[in-house]
């Protein structure tokens, strides 16, 4: 969850006139502390632009917003005077570094910054831990910058109420000044610093969902055993469908409203809205259109038909590094990449076939073996169009196997091999609309990850087309797309009734959309183990997981894309 | 992030607040009775809500009772016991319209 409003933006350096070359920006003290609890952490959030909530983050600004309020001037420094201010700003271009301190007591002689955190004390003989002994150092240097004296700073502990004080000692000082000197210089790194190895700063680290560092490490063979259970298996947040003709999304105080053109509104709390898919013709109010803009929503826009339009959402994320690194990958570093989405796309199309034919399907199976071992030698993207075109063939030509022979649809219609626009069969118009709801799913997390999502790898940009986010999709249309079709039409959930013939082609009633989409969402929740990290997740948080593991692999921080398969 | 169940009961004394608080709650969860709430959250949603309404609310007359319910799908969540009029239970799993 990442929460616009709670961000702290770094501060811009101020425009300085002239040619000499623009100053760094300056780090905040709180940065500082990040950087000495983990340089990846910091160079996440300083540099990548990364922001979440956690318990930490949430009960932290909380507490802040009351000591936040700018209160209390600051007195000329000199002796005789005791007075606190509140909220006090410092900055200095010397020590490059930049504070905003929750109160300062000035003292007859010195002053003393004080620092508010919540939880308890450390059970360490220093009583605070060291990232927090740093972060009021940079404070008290500060002051002395400004002219005050400092010798000693306070953290107070809100949860307990104590008051621990910290003397800043010149070993204190060195340390900071030193720490302040790396920080610099890894965030002029190009790569981030690599995860922390099984350190137990992770679980409490608000970051732990992007960082993944137990993942990474493990494919990084930096760590053996199992990831711990750092990443929640399930976002809290669902998709709103909103697909009847007319329906009304608009909103009301804090919430929202969903009102179909005949029938009860409905009202949706904001938290519970992951995406908005809007399907033809419903209309969201600009209120409510700003509402989800503001919390980081996106609109997925869709024809009646289930033609992906387009997404809406915010501000692109600052994390520039990786939409720099998309659009200057190399042709050989494309076609890797192309070609492990398609062998795994084969791979799983294989095992969906060997799994649920109800014939004997030997011919097929060795030939999608063989497409991937072609497929592994490709000289070009290309070549592996044509593999890829072959495998698709094969692959459907023997899908009716998998379906129920007794199914109620006129035999011979059910269909007629893989064609689109129009689908030309019931099972065609069930495969477009499958397509379709995972690229608008995974064009969603793509963006929301910093992708663009209309670059790709391997298929060519055109207008209007989420060419990466359709990269994504090959390893799963099997795993879901495909498997969610043939679960709705052999259990009978999708029926002739929810199918209708239109000129040349088939399409889908509104009941049946919404009958299949309950199917798809329903495959989503489905939980599943995962063969390397050996944990289980469901689809949903796997649609969220591999372009994660993209971007790692775009920014260098893993070697090699893998495809997900399953056995 | 896991969600909770809490059960979130107020005592306003004023018409003004009542209504902003009772307009805040629609955000949040559903509404069981009259100024009683059951509200899906995760622990930093739930921190949110209880700043908002903190916000509201008059400290000196007005209160707010927080009730942690559990996990809603787990088998040690408190389910409450209602006589008369079935209550609304908050709704999980994608909303299709
Ligand atoms: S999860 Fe661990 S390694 Fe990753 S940023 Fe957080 S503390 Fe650092």
């Amino acid at each position: 969850m990442i929460s616009r409003e709670d961000r702290t933006i770094p501060r811009e350096a101020a425009a300085e006139p002239g040619p000499e070359p623009e100053p760094a920006p300056l780090l905040p003290a709180r940065m500082v502390n990040e950087f000495v609890y983990c340089p990846r952490l910091f160079y996440l959030e300083w540099v990548r632009g990364l922001w979440a909530d956690n318990d930490d983050t949430a009960e932290g600004t909380d507490l802040h917003r009351r000591v936040d309020t700018p209160a209390g001037t600051a007195p000329e420094p000199g002796p005789g005077v005791r007075q606190v201010a509140r909220a006090f700003e410092l900055s200095s271009e010397t020590l490059g570094v930049t504070a905003k301190i929750d109160l300062v007591e000035f003292l007859d002689d010195a002053a003393r910054p004080v620092d508010y955190k919540r939880g308890r004390p450390a059970p360490t003989p220093a009583r605070v831990w060291e990232p927090e002994q740093v972060q009021l150092a940079i404070q008290a240097l500060l002051l002395r910058e400004a002219g005050y004296q400092c010798r000693e700073g306070v953290i107070y502990f809100a949860e307990t109420g104590e008051r621990v004080t910290v003397p800043i000692t010149p070993e204190l000082e060195q340390q900071t000044l030193a720490a302040i000197a790396r920080a610099r210089e890894t965030a002029g790194q190009p790569d981030a610093p690599p995860p922390l190895v099984d350190s137990p700063k992770c679980p409490a680290c608000a970051l732990v969902g992007y960082c993944m560092p137990d993942e990474l490490n493990l494919l990084l063979h930096r760590r053996t055993a199992r990831p711990r259970t750092l990443i929640t298996r399930e976002p809290a947040a669902r998709p709103l469908y909103l697909i009847g003709y007319g329906t009304q999304l608009r909103k009301d105080g804090n919430h929202f409203i969903v009102a179909p053109r005949d029938g009860e509104p409905t009202r949706i709390r904001p938290i519970d809205i992951s995406h908005v898919a809007a399907f033809g013709t419903v209309t969201i109010s600009t209120s409510a259109l700003h509402a989800l803009l503001a919390q980081e929503t996106p609109i997925a826009w869709l024809t009646r038909g289930g033609r992906f339009l387009g997404l809406t959402s915010g501000l692109m994320g600052k994390n520039i590094q990786l939409r720099r690194r998309q659009f200057t990958l190399t042709e050989p570093e494309a076609l890797e990449l192309a070609r492990t989405f398609v062998i795994a796309k084969i791979r799983n199309q294989r095992t969906l076939l060997r799994r649920n034919s109800r014939f004997e399907i030997g011919r097929t199976l060795e030939g999608l073996a063989d497409a991937v071992a072609r497929a592994r030698l490709a000289p070009d993207s290309d070549t592996l169009r044509g593999i890829e075109g072959y495998a698709a063939r094969l692959y459907f030509n023997a899908f009716p196997a998998m379906l129920r022979r007794d199914l109620p649809f006129t035999p011979g219609d059910l269909f007629r091999g893989r064609n689109r626009r129009p689908p030309r069969d019931p099972v065609n118009a069930l495969l477009s609309f499958a397509y379709t709801l995972l690229t608008k799913d995974l064009t969603v997390q793509a963006q929301l990850i910093g992708f663009d999502p209309y670059w790709g790898f391997y298929h060519r940009p055109k207008f209007g087309r989420p060419a990466l986010a359709l990269d994504l999709a090959e390893e799963f249309r099997p795993l879901i797309a495909d498997s969610v079709v043939i679960t709705a039409l052999n259990n009978g959930e999708i029926t002739s009734a929810h199918v209708r013939r239109i000129g040349a082609g088939y399409t889908l009633t509104d009941d049946g959309r919404r009958t299949f989409l309950r199917v798809y969402e329903r495959r989503l929740e489905q939980e599943i183990t995962h063969p390397r990290f050996r944990y289980r997740l469901s689809y949903r948080r796997l649609l969220d997981l591999q372009p994660r593991f993209l971007a790692a692999v775009l920014l260098g921080e893993l070697p090699a894309y893998q495809g997900f398969e399953t056995r | 992030m896991e969600r909770r169940r809490y059960l979130v009961a107020y005592d306003i004394t004023n018409d003004r607040r009542l209504r902003e608080v009772y307009r805040e709650m629609l955000g949040w969860g559903t509404r069981l009775q009259y100024s009683v709430y059951l509200c899906d959250l995760t622990r930093p949603e739930l921190i949110k809500l209880r700043r908002k309404l903190l916000e509201l609310i008059d400290r000196d007359d007005d209160s707010v009772a927080i009730f942690d319910l559990g996990v809603p799908a787990s088998s040690r969540a408190v389910v409450p016991e209602i006589l008369g009029r079935p209550p609304t239970l908050p709704r999980q799993g994608p909303a299709i319209y």
